[in-house]
């Protein structure tokens, strides 16, 4: 290891640098990224649209397109750059800098996906709450799914493994809520394995801003474990890094 | 000197997209008080300002959206007494928004629903209601009125007809 590394914050400044410039670089695909969003927004003022009023299951959706968008986001980034990566441990690299850096630009696709995402169904239906709580809350998600993308990306082999995991970390998101079946009929085990869900956090807050009198401590709650889910599903990432692994 | 034209930049190209989508989606979001948005942004902002009026019980005023003819026929108060079930002065509107608006194929009529979030005060309970407010005008170039009493009156039984 070379004893000239850098502090972490200046590699993660350094890393992000290049990671923009990278990801700027493969314009295309995040223009795709980017338009999925107000893409599926669209679809949302098609389904609600001819109800003409918002509903949970629409909180819902959005809440879960979320956290899909930080997944998608992330999910290849470390591994296509793993060997990238291997090597320039033997230089002293941080792995918490890395996924900081990682972080900071996937947290601004992140933002701008759900700020576009939030425009297309406010265009046509306003939403019960305040905006921007609600951009704060689906930011959120999408950090958690940021979180759990870059912890899949850690420990997958390949890209292709990588993306097709996506599956096992949206489909729990539904079959543990309320929407499979009513909350009153979980099981312990269910109720359980909801808190953990990032989409049960997001919706919470929508649900919340939409009730006629909110309980903000509720809504404090929902927002500090959205904070510390993503926090601690960045940390998984990190310690998904340190086996060395041959590439 | 580069990274501040870039910052310039991206700001104008912001503003800008920002301002568009205010105008196109007829005032969907903020316009930051300026005209945008054509009809349905007009719309919006009537509808807004009717709330308003109610909000601080000027009932004189609210009733000038109507057409100029109809506005003495108008009793505002005795609307809502009907609609919520409780007297303006025991009625606090706390929040009022548009869910949607939309003008018909003609460009003659309009309607502008609402969400509303009021505290019936002797109850002390707090409730969301959603209204619809129609406009119509007699030419596309005429000013657009509403329909107070189709807005918010409720239906009367016509009792010739069977129910």
């Amino acid at each position: 290891m070379s004893d000239a590394a850098l502090a972490p914050r200046a590699q993660a400044r350094i890393l992000a640098a290049r990671y923009w410039a990278c990801t700027l670089g493969d314009w295309r695909t995040v223009v795709l990224l980017v338009a999925q969003a107000p893409l599926i927004g669209w679809f949302c003022t098609l389904v609600w649209g001819s109800i003409e009023t918002d509903t949970p299951s629409l909180y819902f959706v959005l809440c879960l397109s979320a956290v899909w968008f930080g997944c998608i986001n992330a999910c290849r980034e470390v591994v296509k750059e793993r060997a990238v990566l291997e090597r320039e441990r033997f230089f002293g690299l941080s792995l918490t800098a890395y996924i900081a850096s990682k972080v900071q630009v996937l947290a601004v696709l992140g933002l701008i996906q759900v700020l576009l995402l939030q425009a297309a169904v406010e265009w046509q239906l306003a939403l019960k709450g305040a905006f921007f709580v609600q951009t704060l809350a689906l930011w959120g998600a999408s950090l958690c799914g940021t979180g759990l993308g870059l912890l899949v990306s850690a420990a997958a082999k390949t890209q292709e493994r990588a993306v097709g995991a996506i599956p096992l970390l949206i489909l729990p998101q539904i079959l543990f809520s309320e929407f499979a079946i009513p909350r009153e009929q979980f099981g312990d085990v269910v109720t359980w394995v909801e808190r953990f869900m990032p989409v049960r956090w997001a919706y919470e807050v929508f649900t919340q801003l939409a009730a006629d009198e909110t309980a903000w401590g509720d809504l404090v709650l929902a927002f500090t474990v959205l904070a510390v889910q993503a926090l601690v599903l960045g940390s998984l990432a990190v310690a998904a890094l340190v086996p060395r692994r041959e590439t | 000197m580069k990274k501040v034209l870039w910052l310039v930049g991206l700001l104008a190209v912001g503003g800008g997209g920002y301002l568009a989508a205010s105008h196109l989606s007829g005032g969907a979001f903020p316009t930051l008080g300026l005209p945008l948005g054509g009809d349905l942004g007009w719309l919006r902002k009537t509808t807004m300002s009717f709330w308003e009026d109610i909000q601080f019980k000027d009932f004189e005023r609210a009733a000038t959206y109507h057409a100029p003819d109809k506005q003495d026929g108008v009793d505002i108060p005795y609307l809502i007494e009907r609609l919520f079930g409780v007297k303006p002065e025991g009625l606090d509107i706390m929040e009022y928004e548009i869910v949607m608006a939309e003008v018909d194929s003609t460009g003659l009529r309009a309607r502008v629903k609402t969400r509303l979030k009021v505290k019936l005060l002797f109850l002390d309970k707090i409730k969301s209601r959603e209204f619809m407010l129609f406009f119509h005008r007699e030419t596309v170039d005429s000013p657009w009125t509403m329909e107070l009493e189709t807005s918010l009156r409720s239906l009367d039984v016509d009792e010739d007809k069977k129910h």
